[in-house]
């Protein structure tokens, strides 16, 4: 029997393949787009199970009562191993690292390289597998390191690099020499390695005995607020119970500064990526689980549609079985193993589709997605759980339609609740017309709030910025005296407009802060400083409203002078000459005042930041140069061999200010990409199943065509007999998605800060362009049934 | 073996009730031959239907085979006709996605039959009608009559008791209704009872019995 079903699918299949191939197309844009969604979900999910006990793992997160006063994802620097000291019962073991960036040499290559200095507990803990050297033993001593398998090709060409040595430039004026005690095989992308630098980082040193830093790595002080921090729990042993413990420790050890405003968080490291960044990851893949979902309903929908609305003809067989002695659960069952077959059908042209889009939308999504080839059982058997699930949703409805009507009327070919049908249909049209016009309208919006990121004035000058990120740390006068040489040599060029040496760039909130006491009060305030030069406003194109940023001091150290964007003036209540103090009494002049900019994402409002002189402050990472024309390629080459000749020991490594600005709107851009995306196959599907459903309409409706054309209809007027089934539909559509798109939008748009206002113009816009492709296919459609001559189509009858 | 005792059946248009069949009793035994007419709209195929347990009818009291149709349930009901009646239609209604072989071998399917003897039953009718080499063809591929045909051995497939027939030779040329009949009168004669519905008073008389329908009520 069940051969016998299979059969007659197939055959339905082949007589009417229009329907066929509008239903299995659609469902495969369906299935493709849920298993693109779907392998990207499970990739997702699967970050961080490699590491060894990875449900013992935890990241250790602060809060802190004051705003801005330290970073989410560091804690004070011997938290993590002082718990495993004081609380060998609780804590397994634990890891802390320092991330830097610098020039790593092996004779005469050199490279700028993320560098993390670290615990030697790296290997042994998280299980990572090494090429070469002793897993339990990675470290040898004090000046071993352990490089990844990159890292060694990169530098001296082959893997196996045991007992060779690297030198490290560090900020207190020299290199550190290294040697190679263990190979890290590629690591998977993960939380431990991968937590604050997406990149990772591929050469690891450990703290002890470390001269990167004057005075020691700071690992070991309760000051030290920077320090990410993890450890693994002992078996059996929750977050809760650690909690109390470190509430001890924290309480007992914290300097008096500090003292009862930092507070603990454990996060599982199994959960760490996914709720990283505010639930970054987690929100993306619900965001891309609903488009999938709704792409997949809008499928399932026009074969429900097509399907009733085809069922004139099936009808008869369907009267004819009933006559011969089938039960209507078998009849039930004959249609689903149907809408299987297609189904299956689609399912197989979905792998087809799946491979042909994976590298695009892996990109998109920042990832590599699997091949189809490389899918294990688990994704295998989603897959086809998916298939039959479909295939019996968008099956069961029109099996138990058809198979009810009374034997009598099915023979003569007429289905019995042709008007309950009729609702239904034209429900789901509305429902799928209403998932579209939402999706488009929520697109249109995402894109004009990426559209605002890049023209909003942003209070400073993002073109022709080119940053320097790779060059020798000395973090002192002498190490700065020597930045101004180099900054000196290249402002020589032509090309150079100005150049500044910074430690941040505006692409994130400044995360070193200063206490400082507003005029007039005697209550502190934290601000965020970033220690620049005299050249930054020029550089940066800030524009200065009080006084003057800093004056040229030309290497000489400054008096205590600090320069204050608009809002810290406003909080401390400061103009250009005013004197601020700092809680222990020492004071700064106020030197100049600089208009708002936006120096971190449009997430955040602007707030208050300090600028302090880097003669004073000698820490510095950006070399920032600012471009004097438009011939990009022409002036980097200029300034590359210039900078070889004044920076010899350093690679001349660099990225531009907008491509930094653009990657802060990463998650925006995919966002952008994927509802672009979404709105796109939406569209593709309703179409095909407006095409579907008014061909069929029109194959029904051919008799009453020809009649009223007897009758003195003319073409247009037959036009609009069609047209004006679908306007009322879309116009209901429109009323049901107008206020859902409204709330949705204006919460996701109540992330930023800086946000556009909603008009009514995209929704008009989505509206009207609903009506006309929908109209236009209606009337292509239509437009041969409407001029034919009626005599022929009667004839027929 | 069929017993219709005041058997009435109407429809409601708005306060009017039309009715299709009024007060109609009728008793078939084993192996009879009958002819039911009438002019068009008499209730002819009504009453077919009703004997069929196709349609349902408003009042009286119908057996068959001793069993109360009028207080079966459906799937009884179903079981019931499945096992004793075939059917054949005037506009044939084969299937047209099966092929011959196929639209005559699905009553067996749906009465369970194994795969091995529902291949010699239906090689064995195949073989009866002369339509062997017909088997793997379409019913799109044959003419009016062979359809009947094929009509005829999918009603007799299952070895039916009870044959009804509503106008079987309606759409076809003189010559394909004799052989028809001459079939009928055929199986009759093999102890098969025949209801068929007729407007021919030729094909009548290939029965053994008339019945004449006027505006749903038996006239003789």
């Amino acid at each position: 029997m069940l051969k016998n079903y299979f059969i007659i699918a197939v055959r339905h299949l082949r007589r009417h393949k229009l329907y066929a191939a509008i239903n299995i197309f659609c469902l495969a844009i369906g299935i493709a787009f849920s298993m693109l969604i779907g392998v990207y979900i499970i990739q997702q999910k699967s970050i961080n199970g490699t590491l060894r006990n990875a449900s013992n793992q935890y990241f250790i997160k602060s809060k802190w009562k004051v705003e801005n006063m330290g970073l989410e994802i560091t804690t004070v620097a011997p938290l993590a191993k002082t718990l495993k000291e004081k609380y060998p019962g609780l804590v397994a073991n634990f890891y802390r690292f320092n991330p830097v960036t610098n020039v790593v040499s092996a004779g005469d290559m050199h490279f700028k390289e993320s560098i993390a200095i670290c615990d030697t507990t790296l290997i042994s803990m998280y299980g990572f597998k090494l090429l070469y050297g002793d897993p339990q033993n990675a470290f040898r001593n004090n000046s071993s390191t352990v490089i990844t398998e990159e890292m060694a090709i990169k530098l001296f060409g082959t893997t196996n690099v045991i007992n060779k040595t690297i030198s490290i430039s560090n900020t207190t004026s020299g290199k550190q020499d290294f040697t190679v005690s263990a190979v890290l095989k590629t690591m998977p992308f993960n939380t431990v390695n991968n937590s604050i630098d997406p990149n990772g980082y591929n050469v690891f040193v450990p703290f002890e005995g470390n001269l990167y830093f004057q005075g020691g790595s700071g690992d070991d002080k309760w000051d030290n607020i920077n320090m990410p921090g993890l450890v693994e729990f002992k078996p059996g042993i929750s977050s809760k119970d650690v909690l109390k413990a470190t509430e001890q420790i924290l309480t007992s050890n914290l300097p008096g500064n500090l003292k009862g405003l930092l507070q603990a968080e454990f996060v599982p490291i199994t959960e760490y990526y996914l709720r990283d960044n505010n639930n970054a990851v987690q929100k993306m893949m619900l965001v891309l689980s609903i488009i999938a979902a709704f792409i997949l309903l809008m499928a399932i929908i026009n074969f429900v549609n097509i399907n009733i609305g085809t069922s004139s003809y099936r009808l008869k067989e369907i009267g004819l079985r009933k006559v011969f002695g089938s039960a209507r659960k078998q009849l039930v069952f004959q249609h689903l193993v149907e809408s299987l077959v297609i189904t299956f059908l689609a399912a197989l042209f979905s792998v087809f589709l799946y491979e042909i889009v994976r590298p695009q939308f892996g990109q998109v999504l920042n990832t590599k997605l699997d091949r189809f080839w490389d899918f294990d059982l688990f994704k295998i058997g989603s897959l086809i759980l998916l298939t039959i699930l479909i295939s019996f949703i968008s099956g069961i409805y029109p099996a138990f339609v058809l198979s009810s009507t009374t034997v009598i009327r099915s023979i003569k070919g007429k289905i019995v609740n042709a008007t309950g049908g009729l609702w239904l249909r034209k429900g789901l049209l509305v429902v799928q017309f209403s998932l579209a016009i939402f999706i488009f309208i929520a697109a249109l919006n995402v894109s004009k709030q990426v559209a605002y990121f890049f023209k909003k004035d942003l209070g400073y000058d993002k073109e022709q910025l080119l940053v320097i990120t790779a060059f020798p740390k000395q973090w002192d006068s002498v190490g700065v005296q020597k930045m101004q040489t180099i900054k000196n040599g290249l402002k020589e060029l032509a090309v150079v407009k100005s150049v500044s040496l910074s430690f941040e760039v505006p692409d994130r909130t400044p995360p070193a802060t200063i206490d400082l006491i507003p005029v007039g009060a005697s209550k502190q305030i934290v601000v965020p400083f970033i220690s620049v030069d005299e050249d930054y406003a020029t550089t940066f194109g800030l524009q200065k409203t009080d006084g003057s940023f800093f004056a040229n001091y030309e290497g000489t150290a400054t008096q205590n002078e600090i320069v204050l964007n608009e809002t810290a003036a406003k909080n401390l209540n400061a103009s250009a000459g005013s004197t601020i103090k700092m809680p222990d009494g020492f004071g700064f002049t106020v030197k100049g005042i600089v208009r708002d900019f936006n120096y971190s994402s449009f997430q955040q409002a602007i707030g208050p930041v300090a600028f302090i002189h880097v003669n004073n402050m000698t820490q510095y990472r950006y070399l920032t140069v600012k471009l004097q024309h438009t011939d990009i390629g022409n002036a980097v080459e200029q300034i590359k061999a210039k900078w070889k000749v004044l920076s010899p020991s350093s690679p001349f490594e660099y990225t531009f200010m907008d491509d930094r600005f653009q990657a802060l709107y990463s998650s925006e851009l995919q966002l952008k990409k994927a509802t672009n995306m979404a709105t796109a196959l939406n569209f593709l599907i309703v179409l095909m199943g407006i095409f579907g459903v008014v061909a069929f309409t029109l194959a029904r409706r051919n008799k009453e065509i020809a009649v009223r054309k007897v009758l003195g209809a003319d073409a247009r007027d037959i036009l609009l007999l069609f047209i004006k089934d679908y306007a009322w539909l879309i116009l209901v559509a429109n009323i049901i998605a107008w206020p859902l798109a409204y709330i949705v939008t204006n919460n996701w748009l109540q992330n930023y800060s800086y946000r556009i206002g909603q008009s009514i113009y995209s929704y008009i816009t989505v509206c009207l362009l609903v009506f006309i492709l929908a109209f236009m296919l209606i009337s292509i459609q239509c437009f041969k049934v409407a001029v034919s001559n009626p005599v022929k189509s009667l004839r027929t009858e | 073996m069929i017993d219709l005792k005041g058997i009435y059946k109407w429809v409601n248009t708005g306060n009017n009730r039309t009715f299709l069949l009024k007060d109609v009793n009728l008793h078939v035994t084993e192996g009879e031959f009958i002819s039911i007419m009438g002019p068009s709209g008499s209730g002819k195929s009504t009453l077919l239907n009703v004997i069929g347990m196709l349609d349902e009818f408003n009042e009286g009291e119908y057996n068959f085979l001793h069993e109360s149709v009028h207080k079966l349930k459906e799937k009884q009901r179903t079981s019931l006709y499945k096992q004793y009646i075939g059917f054949v239609f005037q506009a044939y209604h084969l299937i047209d996605e099966l092929t011959v072989y196929e639209n005559i071998e699905t009553p067996l399917i749906y009465q369970n039959v194994k795969t091995s003897e529902r291949k010699a039953m239906v090689a064995d009718i195949l073989d009866r009608f002369n339509i062997v080499g017909k088997k793997d063809l379409f019913p799109t591929q044959l003419s009016g009559g062979q359809q009947q045909l094929v009509g005829i051995a999918r009603a007799l497939i299952a070895k039916p008791k009870l044959l009804l027939a509503d106008e079987p030779t309606g759409n076809l040329n003189s010559k394909q209704g004799e052989e028809i009949m001459s079939l009928f009168k055929e199986l009759n004669n093999e102890g098969v009872a025949i209801i068929q519905v007729t407007h021919s008073e030729k094909n009548a008389s290939y029965g053994s019995r008339v019945i004449n329908l006027l505006d749903g009520m038996i006239v003789n």
